[in-house]
């Protein structure tokens, strides 16, 4: 056997075993939202009360945000739950972001009694709004996203607190609906949801009123990577306490267990990440029960880059923080009491999504090279992209059936042809191109921690 | 060995062109089953819309006690029918005339016959409409078989059969209630809270207080919170008298939480013990108690509560002093600027806000 053969073999194996834990991965998704789907489908008991519905605390992280920051908070107000209050973190803008929220909210300084739990940079001011008496203010010097939700956090009245960004839209029944696990379950420490792409959306006083396909083709490929991303990169891991992600976007969480645990950590990149990987190798090593769970409900709507360029910033940067928080909490990984978490959702994205990359551009670089060169057959060629791309289009149409089983959000008919369409043409250019950045982004992340090395030496 | 690497390298290709036809087959088999799901959605969306419809005008004439004709039902529309049915019955809840017109309809449908057989059908959906169908029809010859529904392991189900239960018998069914509440986490206490709520005070209070007065501390702890559902009266007498005999802390609080809420003053004695308590929670609690509670002689205590170590202490310490009927804003800003204390000074300064933000913008229930 020449390398070349153990290689293609390698290659084989990595995307057979790569695509087979994704099928596993929906298959149990199937199961779980089609439970969901029935136990939430006849609207039977009110899902919440006045009195037993814990109060939440919504952070709004805000940095330069003077087109967004007002309909964000029109949709914060239109919320359908019984007491929330809202944050609003103002991160050192350097627009008009201030000057705005001051006219609409006519704001007044209020002598909090604020709490430095979590080390955040400075506090200019905290001020209330005198119109909205449930919308609260922080001024403070710029520290980025994670040291302006701990800013929130440090304020936060209520015992759960979600973090909301200033460009992202709630439905008037998503804290209704991501609440849920907490009231079903007293373990519960953190839940996310469903992120979908607003871009093409009709909208109205910050409010989605009409879920429309946007007309970008980069965005459209984004709306299929997010329904598989959601419906069974999330879900599939839930039933087995595994899911190493609550989205930076929204996400409800418990918030003296986010603050026992250090709240967000302000270097990685990747915060969202980091902090739930982190939760699990904390709270299994102080031997506390707890859940990290997600609702399949569309509950939060954001803007997805449209241009190469950003998409491509977007996505070596969530690369970097990924790997960041891996490497970081590889104490996690084959730990005493590691559980799933430790045990196969940590080596598999170690493995399969930091290695993995490196695996599959190597791949497709080696056989296409290998066939051009005539040292790889046209039938080891033909299979290999039979493969590789058979896998990527069934993953993804298996999330447009999962979507088609619980929400169909989209609902013309011409929508689920354009979908299926885009999940056919994702796989000749899209995935690959996201592989590449992928791979750019490893060798960032490597070059960073050399780096690092030479500061220390 | 070299034949041996050529039948295993053909062996892996041959397992690879497999999987892809397996692959590639299964992708044509999910896109026409989407597609199928899709045009199913769209023509039952149709079919369910025009039956709503034109059902939604029948029974409005039926609750309204107008003659009318009702039209066939078809098994296929037996869902739609039944969601609706249901619907109507939660919104005419408080009035029996207009449900027992619905009940008139039920009965010429035999709607009883086909909810029961929900019952042996496979899907929650289906059950779930079964046992509410049973429980607005109010026939207690059902009640077996919905009890059995309100053991189940799912929390939504068990809700669901002990709505339906209450319904029914309400008198019968706190006891239900009662039992599963005490030892079930998976309730959602919204869910459950609301089925007490539109049983209303008079039917569960009394057996709610006695079970909190006699149950294990493991199960008073679970219904405790359901007190706010009580009559007002009951609710105190049985926190008063549990938090007086009880040594479980987690208990102490929940029972200050009630005192906090409908205790009066002769309840201040009891609620002052706690007030130096080694856990935190309980001092908080009975700080928020006195608040409602308290009299002159516990605005020491009060102020050496603004100076605790817990900024939750502090802050119901502080609440309390601005919620007393005798002490003013004015008596307040002075306590504020004689206090050595900078955390105690700063909480005082953050309710005086809040309280003067109360006063101009109502309504505001501020904590």
């Amino acid at each position: 056997m020449t390398p070349l053969n153990i290689f293609e073999l390698i290659v084989l194996v990595y995307f057979i075993t790569l695509n087979g834990v994704y099928i596993g991965l929906n298959v149990l998704s199937v199961s779980g939202i089609y439970q969901y789907m029935q136990s939430n489908s006849v609207g039977v008991l009110p899902r919440i009360f006045a009195g037993f519905s814990p109060p939440v605390t919504i952070i709004t992280p805000s940095y330069n945000e003077q087109s967004t920051i007002l309909d964000t908070i029109h949709s914060l107000l239109e919320l359908e739950y019984p007491q929330y209050e809202v944050i609003v973190v103002n991160d050192g803008s350097t627009d008009d972001t201030m000057k705005m929220l001051q006219h609409e909210l006519l704001l007044s300084p209020f002598p909090e009694a604020y709490r430095n739990r979590l080390a955040t940079n400075a506090i200019r001011g905290i001020y209330r709004s005198t119109r909205y008496t449930n919308i609260y203010v922080i001024d403070k010097e710029n520290g980025d996203r994670a040291d302006a939700v701990n800013a929130g956090v440090n304020m936060a009245h209520y015992p759960l607190f979600c973090a909301v960004d200033a460009d992202s839209t709630l439905q008037k029944d998503s804290l209704t609906r991501i609440v849920q696990p907490f009231l079903e379950d007293p373990r519960t420490v953190a839940c996310g949801g469903t992120i979908r792409i607003a871009n093409g959306c009709e909208k109205k006083e910050g409010v989605i009123t009409r879920a429309i396909l946007p007309s970008s083709m980069w965005a459209l490929f984004q709306v299929i990577e997010y329904l598989r991303a959601f419906l069974y990169g999330r879900m599939g891991w839930v039933p087995l306490n595994g899911l190493l992600i609550v989205s930076g976007a929204f996400g409800l969480f418990h918030k003296e267990t986010f603050v026992s645990i250090g709240g967000y950590n302000k270097k990685a990149l990747g915060e969202d990440m980091e902090l739930i990987i982190r939760m699990h190798r904390l709270l299994k090593k102080r031997g506390q029960p707890y859940r990290i769970t997600f609702v399949p409900d569309p509950v939060c709507w954001t803007k997805a880059p449209e241009t190469f360029y950003r998409l491509m910033k977007q996505r070596i940067r969530w690369h970097i923080g990924h790997l960041q928080s891996l490497v970081w909490n590889l104490g996690l990984m084959f730990s005493k009491n590691g559980g799933v978490a430790g045990w196969v959702a940590l080596p598999f994205s170690l493995v399969f999504e930091w290695f993995g990359p490196i695996v599959e551009l190597t791949g497709y670089v080696v056989i296409i090279w290998g066939y051009l060169a005539g040292w790889i057959s046209f039938d080891v060629f033909l299979i290999f992209f039979m493969v590789a791309i058979g896998f990527g289009i069934l993953l993804s149409t298996s999330a447009l059936l999962l979507e088609e089983l619980s929400f169909h959000v989209y609902p013309r008919p011409t929508d689920i042809i354009i979908l299926f369409l885009v999940a056919l043409f994702e796989n000749f250019g899209y995935r690959q191109i996201n592989t590449v950045w992928r791979v750019m982004a490893i060798f960032k992340h490597f070059w960073m921690l050399l780096m690092q090395q030479s500061r220390y030496t | 060995m070299n034949s041996y690497n050529a039948e295993t390298l053909s062996l892996a290709a041959d397992i690879a062109i497999w999987i892809s036809v397996v692959v590639f087959a299964l992708i044509l088999v999910i896109m026409v089953y989407i597609f199928t799901l899709r045009f199913i959605l769209i023509f039952g969306q149709y079919r369910r819309d025009r039956f709503i419809n034109e059902w939604s005008q029948v029974l409005s004439s039926v609750i309204e006690n107008k003659p009318v004709t009702l039209p066939g039902l078809a098994k296929s529309s037996l869902q739609y029918f039944l969601i609706l049915w249901n619907t109507l019955h939660d919104v005419y809840k408080y009035s029996p005339d207009s449900r027992s017109r619905l009940n008139e309809v039920a009965d010429e449908l035999d709607l009883a016959e086909k909810a029961e057989e929900l019952l042996f059908k496979r899907g929650l959906r289906r059950t779930f409409l079964g046992i509410m169908t049973l429980g607005n029809i109010g026939d207690d010859r059902r009640w077996q078989e919905i009890s059995e529904h309100a053991l189940s392991s799912n929390p939504m189900l068990s809700l669901v059969a002990v709505k339906a239960l209450f319904i029914i018998n309400p008198g019968a069914a706190i006891s239900i209630f009662i039992y599963l509440a005490g030892y079930r986490d998976d309730w959602p206490r919204t869910m459950a809270a609301s089925i007490l709520n539109d049983a209303g005070p008079e039917i569960i209070s009394q057996p709610m207080v006695t079970a909190i007065r006699k149950e294990s501390d493991s199960r008073v702890e679970k219904l405790i919170p359901y007190l706010v559902c009580c009559d007002p009266a009951l609710a105190r007498e049985a926190a008063r008298e549990r938090l007086s005999s009880t040594g479980n802390d987690r208990i102490a609080g929940l029972c200050l939480k009630v005192l906090s809420k409908y205790g009066k003053a002769e309840d201040a004695v009891l609620v002052r013990q706690y007030c130096e308590h080694k856990r935190w929670h309980i001092r908080a609690q009975a700080a928020r108690a006195l608040g409602r509670v308290g009299a002159r002689e516990d605005l020491v205590q009060l102020i050496n509560l603004l100076n605790d170590s817990q900024w939750w202490v502090r802050y119901r310490a502080a609440q309390a002093l601005a919620s007393l009927p005798f002490i003013q804003s004015d008596a307040l800003e002075k306590l504020r600027d004689e206090q050595r204390d900078r955390y105690g000074k700063d909480m005082l300064s953050h309710v005086l806000a809040e309280k003067a933000m109360a006063e101009t913008h109502d309504p505001t229930e501020y904590f």
